[in-house]
């Protein structure tokens, strides 16, 4: 079981990286904090939030009590759209329609990531164990393969989150192939 | 890949026989050309959209693209049709009028796809946070 220093020094000597974290859904929520604020606070580095699990507006409270300066991301929901309709793209976050929606969560990632400034950047992927629920396994070991080669392309330090359940288990070993590292947050089998 | 190289090297093989045949006539041969490249650009199109997520900016923008395609594809074939078969002598100046229907048509659909993409501009566009987030990193560093 990891954590966040464990992940740090997993992680130190890499510019750019993919990072496949793994968590319970006990710990998921803090686990979520604790990583963005590290990268937000201690690092200094702006980033993208890719929300497929929380709205918005819980997802940035969260994170606000959680001491996270929501001000450093912009954040890609594609959960609001599906239960409430026309919802516009407000100062920090940009509503894709739900989850099935790859096409637009690909483009959405890849204006915002090029949006930011600098050259250090983030990209935190919310959560793979979502958007299995959306779409079949062969769709999201595509989609994650795709964002893998995304993330290079984009020099970001890049982390998918997802739960760890024994359904999951061989598309994560799977897909730890693409990713340089691999980190378990606790997950409960 | 391999099947759409194939789709494109018919459709310009048919183009070629078909200037072969028609040669002489400049405008024949240009409407033939357009017919073949416009034929090609369809399928393309067709084959990406059905790759796209439905309901999607990207697929929804496809598909006003392809009905463009089509309404361009559909002149090009009416004025082919109406010079080798010499229908303005027989039914006048209404078979000029379908032609600029459709060339009216995909006029119409290109500024219907241009509110689009200013749509998708305005919705995707993330300057003025790109912005802020540069103003409140450079504040963060000079407070350390």
């Amino acid at each position: 079981m990891g954590s966040i220093d464990d992940f740090d020094k997993e992680v130190k000597d890499l510019k750019e990286f993919i990072a496949l974290a793994t968590v319970s859904a006990e710990e998921y929520q803090k686990t979520n904090i604790q990583l963005v604020k590290h990268l937000t606070q201690k690092k200094n580095i702006p980033g993208v939030y890719v929300t497929l699990n929380k709205p918005f507006e819980v997802m940035k409270s969260t994170l606000e009590k959680g001491g996270v300066d929501t001000r450093m991301i912009i954040f890609i929901d594609a959960v609001t759209e599906t239960s409430e309709k026309n919802v516009s793209k407000t100062k920090n976050c940009l509503f894709i329609g739900n989850p099935e929606n790859l096409s637009d969560i690909s483009m959405a990632m890849d204006q915002a990531v090029r949006a930011l400034p600098g050259n250090d950047k983030f990209l935190f992927f919310d959560s793979l164990s979502t958007l299995l629920v959306y779409n079949n396994v062969g769709t999201v070991a595509r989609f994650i393969h795709f964002l893998a080669g995304k993330m290079r392309a984009w020099k970001v330090k890049g982390i998918i989150i997802s739960l760890e359940r024994e359904s999951d288990k061989e598309l994560i070993e799977e897909l730890s192939q693409f990713c340089d590292v691999v980190i378990d947050f606790g997950g409960k089998k | 890949m391999i099947g759409e190289l194939i789709s494109a090297l018919v459709a310009i093989i048919f183009g070629v026989v078909a200037v072969v045949k028609l040669v002489g006539d400049a405008e024949l041969i240009v409407n033939a050309l357009s017919l073949t490249f416009g034929v090609t650009a369809v399928i393309w199109v067709f084959k990406a959209r059905k790759s796209l997520s439905k309901g999607s900016s990207l697929r929804n923008l496809t598909t006003n693209f392809l009905f463009i395609l089509i309404f361009i594809l559909c002149f090009s074939f009416w004025s082919l049709s109406v010079k080798m078969l010499g229908l303005e002598q027989f039914y006048g100046d209404i078979v000029i009028l379908i032609g600029y229907m459709f060339i009216s048509f995909a006029y119409i659909t290109i500024v219907g796809t241009a509110y689009k993409i200013r749509k998708l501009g305005h919705e995707f566009g993330f300057t003025t946070q790109s912005k802020e987030i540069e103003d409140l990193i450079k504040k963060k560093k000079k407070k350390k």
